[in-house]
């Protein structure tokens, strides 16, 4: 086995599922300056949907994540309206909690419906690789590597070409002088806000085939989520999925190479490394960055 | 750095940090316990001499992500109570059974601090968790009471306190049963020499993983088998262990210690399919291991893996028991069908202990006090057989390393057969041959069955 290569391939395709997740939570981050820590809940959610849909009615998670995400995107609107939106502009303090609140009370909603027990999906795939050479890589893993660029191109262009998603650069970049510019700002965070939570929702399904869900499995994402954010650049899509990949490598090298334990360790080393080198993150612009906030 | 981005990076940080005050919850209870402002020793309020009624409060998550299998636990305690209180109760009076919810270490310190000076209790009983058991016993021993744990396995729960009866098993125990089963039978199963053998020992970096894995280290410096991994890894975050698998491969292991939960060990075993990583044999220490939802997702692929663990009704030949023990087990399979409770592996834990608690300890105690209830506790002596779970009670006096610990609660090994555990080891107990060992290479093994729909 190449085994290099091999450790090298786990690495990325971990990266790719962290990437899903911090696409949209980088949008939320870069455009609304809101610290979104339910954003992982969202992704429980959607992993609780496929995990339904496969039990009850037998349904692909690749098939349910056609009816999680548009399910998703429809809760991050009425979350936006009834929490986010009373938030922008409050000091930060406010809005920290408030997603912390909200992430919590998701939490326990999901363990009061579904109780703590592990549900599992096995479809045909589980378990099975593709292999090249002496390499093997996780067929569900490959999926949800692929949907992850594959959404994040789609995103990146919506961002670049499209006129809703200049509108999303522009208050990103400068809320008031987009407001004056005739934008809807309160529009934008809200489909903002949607489509980043719609984001975590389709990491959750695509990712049902690979882990458990509990009501708890958020949380085992969301904080490595932050990181992969801050150190590919505030508000950066391009950054986000580089920074993801690069830590899921890191993590699958020195885990080889040192131990599970130091692997945690070696990407907060490699995340104040960049911050202290190119405090705006790898990606990240100056100009994204400016706090509008009260 | 510019200002704005520390702005941004404050607002990280904090936001972090209060999220690891939420995960950290445990902790931070666990050391309230030790506040020296809590060290002064609180009114118990229960006078032993002139309470008729004993009051037994029984201590077990019934909310949050441990309730499912702790309230299994409490059905046994309720049940034990309800049948005892049958047969007359303690000299024709019904002991009363008072209930408190503790889903967490800090939960646990509360619940404690409620049951005794609230609700007067003399006597409590738990609690499932080791992180809630290890904060909630020196709350007890601050108020004077017996603590009763009868299903959580940490080391230290029996190894300090003195004011603690365990009538299941030690985790020192379990990883140390885990070792000599790798060196003796399981090496002849696979037909390697015990000082030939390579083991690799992996567990979640929490209290009741690492309590199993530093008894099994400590075993393995005394054992002609070989360490050759020792990794811990932490169970609420890890998303991959493909390092791990491949580290294991490198290695050459002969066989895996596993200390785990239920979705890390599920997902290891699907990893370590994907990459194709042959492990001739995988023993799990209670946890994850022990747990249908870990088999079923598995399906055929956790034919042959085993498990060690206090044994259960389920898992022995009840036949082997003495009458009364199986007249026993009747009554309280009938009791819990009428209740509408399922029968779990921590049900009958649950039961038998408080049920020898309270017909071989609670009579013969002078008291309800803490001192009266452990010294009657020195003359329990009930024979495996007479026990439900197949295992016996005799508890070590207070000189002994592990004071209050059932010295009687040996663990078993168990194997998955079909989605069932069935004893293997050790033979006198065992109830089944074992199946695939060595595991055989995932290439030979049968597809993965999907389990049936909830």
């Amino acid at each position: 086995m190449d085994l290099a290569l091999q450790i090298v391939t786990s690495g990325l395709l971990t990266g790719g599922i962290y990437a899903l997740l911090a696409v949209g939570l980088t949008l939320i981050f870069g455009v609304l300056r809101v610290v979104n820590f339910a954003h992982g809940e969202f992704m429980m959610l959607g992993m609780y949907g496929a995990y339904w849909m496969w039990a009850l009615w037998d349904i692909d998670p690749y098939l349910s994540v056609f009816v999680v995400v548009p399910a998703i995107f429809a809760l991050g609107l009425l979350v936006d309206r009834l929490i986010i939106r009373r938030t922008i502009g409050a000091p930060e303090v406010t809005v920290v909690f408030a997603t912390l609140g909200l992430s919590i009370f998701l939490q326990n909603a999901a363990l009061t419906v579904w109780s703590a027990d592990t549900r599992s999906v096995t479809t045909g795939y589980t378990g099975t690789a593709f292999t090249l050479g002496e390499v093997r890589a996780s067929v569900p893993l490959v999926v949800s590597f692929g949907v992850a660029l594959v959404l994040a191109l789609a995103l990146w262009a919506f961002l670049n070409n499209t006129r809703f998603g200049k509108a999303i650069q522009a208050v990103a970049q400068n809320r008031d002088a987009a407001a004056l510019m005739g934008i809807n700002v309160q529009r934008v965070y809200m489909m903002t806000y949607a489509i980043a939570v719609a984001g975590a929702g389709a990491m959750g399904a695509i990712a049902a085939p690979v882990f458990s869900v509990v009501p708890r499995v958020g949380l085992s994402f969301v904080i490595t989520a932050f990181v992969i954010v801050v150190l590919g650049g505030l508000g950066s899509v391009p950054g986000a999925v580089i920074a993801a990949l690069l830590i899921g490598v890191v993590q699958s090298v020195v885990g080889f190479m040192i131990g599970a334990a130091w692997a945690e360790i070696a990407y907060f080393a490699v995340f104040m490394a960049v911050l202290v080198l190119r405090p705006q993150g790898l990606f990240g612009r100056r100009g994204a960055e400016v706090y509008q906030g009260a | 750095m510019r200002p704005i981005t520390r702005h941004a990076l404050l607002l990280v940080l904090l936001g972090l940090f209060a999220f690891a005050l939420v995960a950290c919850e445990a902790d931070d209870a666990a050391e309230e316990v030790d506040d020296p402002d809590d060290d002064a020793p609180a009114e118990n309020g229960v006078d032993d001499d002139t309470d008729d009624q004993v009051r037994i409060g029984a201590m077990f998550p019934q909310s949050g992500d441990l309730a499912f299998e702790a309230t299994e636990a409490l059905q046994g305690v309720e049940v034990a109570v309800e049948l005892f209180n049958e047969d007359g109760g303690l000299d024709g009076t019904p002991v009363e059974l008072v209930d408190a919810d503790a889903p967490d270490p800090e939960a646990g310190t509360s619940a404690v601090r409620q049951l005794v000076e609230e609700d007067e209790v003399d006597v409590i009983v738990g609690t499932y968790a080791s992180a809630i058991a290890s904060a909630a016993v020196p709350a007890a021993q601050r108020l004077d009471t017996l603590y009763l744990e009868t299903t959580a396995f940490a080391a230290g729960i029996t190894e300090g306190p003195d004011n603690v009866l365990r009538t299941t098993i030690s985790s020192r125990a379990l990883g140390a049963y885990a070792v000599e089963f790798i060196g003796s039978g399981l090496a002849d199963e696979l037909g390697v020499d015990a000082d030939e053998m390579r083991v690799a020992m992996v567990y979640s970096d929490d209290e009741f993983g690492t309590s199993i894995a530093e008894a099994a280290l400590d075993a393995l410096e005394d054992s002609p088998v070989e360490l050759v991994l020792d990794e811990s890894y932490d169970a609420a975050t890890v998303s991959d262990f493909s390092s791990t698998l491949l580290r294991i491969d490198e290695e050459d292991a002969d066989a895996l210690i596993h200390v785990s939960q239920i979705s890390d060990g599920i997902l290891f075993w699907r990893q370590a399919q994907e990459l194709d990583i042959e492990i001739p044999a995988a023993i799990g220490a209670g946890g994850g291991y022990g747990q249908s939802d870990f088999a079923e997702p598995l399906g055929d692929a956790s034919d042959g893996i085993f498990n060690v663990v206090p044994p259960t009704s389920g898992s022995i030949d009840t036949d082997a028991l003495s009458q009364d023990a199986q007249d026993l087990l009747g009554r309280m399979q009938d009791r819990l069908e009428e209740e509408g409770y399922a029968q779990g592996v921590y049900t009958d834990w649950g039961f038998m202990g408080t049920w020898v608690f309270l017909n071989e300890v609670l009579p013969n105690a002078e008291s309800t006090s803490t001192e009266d209830l452990l010294a009657a506790a020195q003359e329990v002596d009930v024979a495996a057989e007479d026990s439900i779970t197949g295992f016996g009670f005799e508890f070590a006096g207070p000189d002994h390393e592990t004071p209050g610990q059932n010295l009687r609660a040996d663990p078993v090994v168990q194997q998955w057969q079909d989605l069932d555990l069935s004893v293997v080891f050790p033979e006198e107990l065992a109830v089944a041959d074992t199946i695939n060992v060595p595991l055989p290479p995932w290439a030979e093994r049968d597809e993965i069955e999907e389990p049936e729909d909830d």
